[in-house]
């Protein structure tokens, strides 16, 4: 079963022009995308109502520590 | 159908400038008070404590709680501290859940991604990062 995680794995090409920012993701589809993460969970929400969106920020930092 | 009691989940990869960025993480849904949102946690051994973007706790909707602070390599930094439940996710299926009270910086962008740490992940599995394989594994421990 492909997850939201896996689905973004699968697309590196895709992934990387989204460094730095938020993306939401439902199902195999990149379907917002931005700087805020609770105005991209929105547009996913309005979009696909009933739908549980998957949002994570694409990381820039090659190196993080805490 | 009950999800399987072993993980096994491939880096998160990806070019950045010219670099090679590679993270072991595994998909979690945040839940706190009546809000819950789906991301990925950095599964982190070198930290002894979790932590969640205010950007995550924004979209959840939950009052942040006492003002705390943590540790890092740049210093000390001020945080919040939720209580929240972290569920571990398998192919949608929960397969662990975490209670546990977390930090949440205060300032936005100090953590990009959820971060477990050896008091939360760390306690309910065995875990082992196999970095040439780019892949971790997370084992439910024998009792």
């Amino acid at each position: 079963m492909v997850t939201e995680l896996d689905y973004l794995m699968s697309s590196q090409a895709q992934i990387e022009k989204y460094v730095g920012l938020w993306v939401a993701v439902v199902g195999r589809k990149i379907v917002a995308t931005g700087e805020s993460a609770k105005d991209v969970y929105d547009r996913a929400i309005l979009a696909f109502p009933g739908e549980e969106p998957f949002v994570a920020k694409v990381p820039r930092e090659k190196v993080m520590l805490l | 159908m009950k999800p399987g009691k072993t993980i096994t989940q491939r880096y998160l990869k990806y070019s950045y400038e010219g670099e090679t960025i590679r993270l072991p993480m595994v998909p979690v849904r945040l839940r706190a008070g009546d809000g819950s949102v789906k991301t990925v946690a950095l599964v982190d051994s070198g930290a002894t404590a979790s932590f969640v973007p205010p950007e995550l706790v924004e979209i959840l909707g939950v009052p942040v709680g006492e003002t705390s602070s943590a540790s890092g390599a740049g210093g000390d930094f001020p945080t919040h501290l939720v209580e929240m439940t972290i569920e571990v996710l398998k192919d949608h299926s929960v397969a662990c859940k975490i209670e546990e009270e977390v930090h949440v910086p205060i300032e936005a962008g100090r953590v990009p991604y959820v971060v477990l740490g050896r008091d939360t992940i760390f306690l309910h599995y065995d875990i082992t990062f196999r970095e040439r394989r780019e892949m971790i594994i997370l084992r439910k421990p024998k009792r």
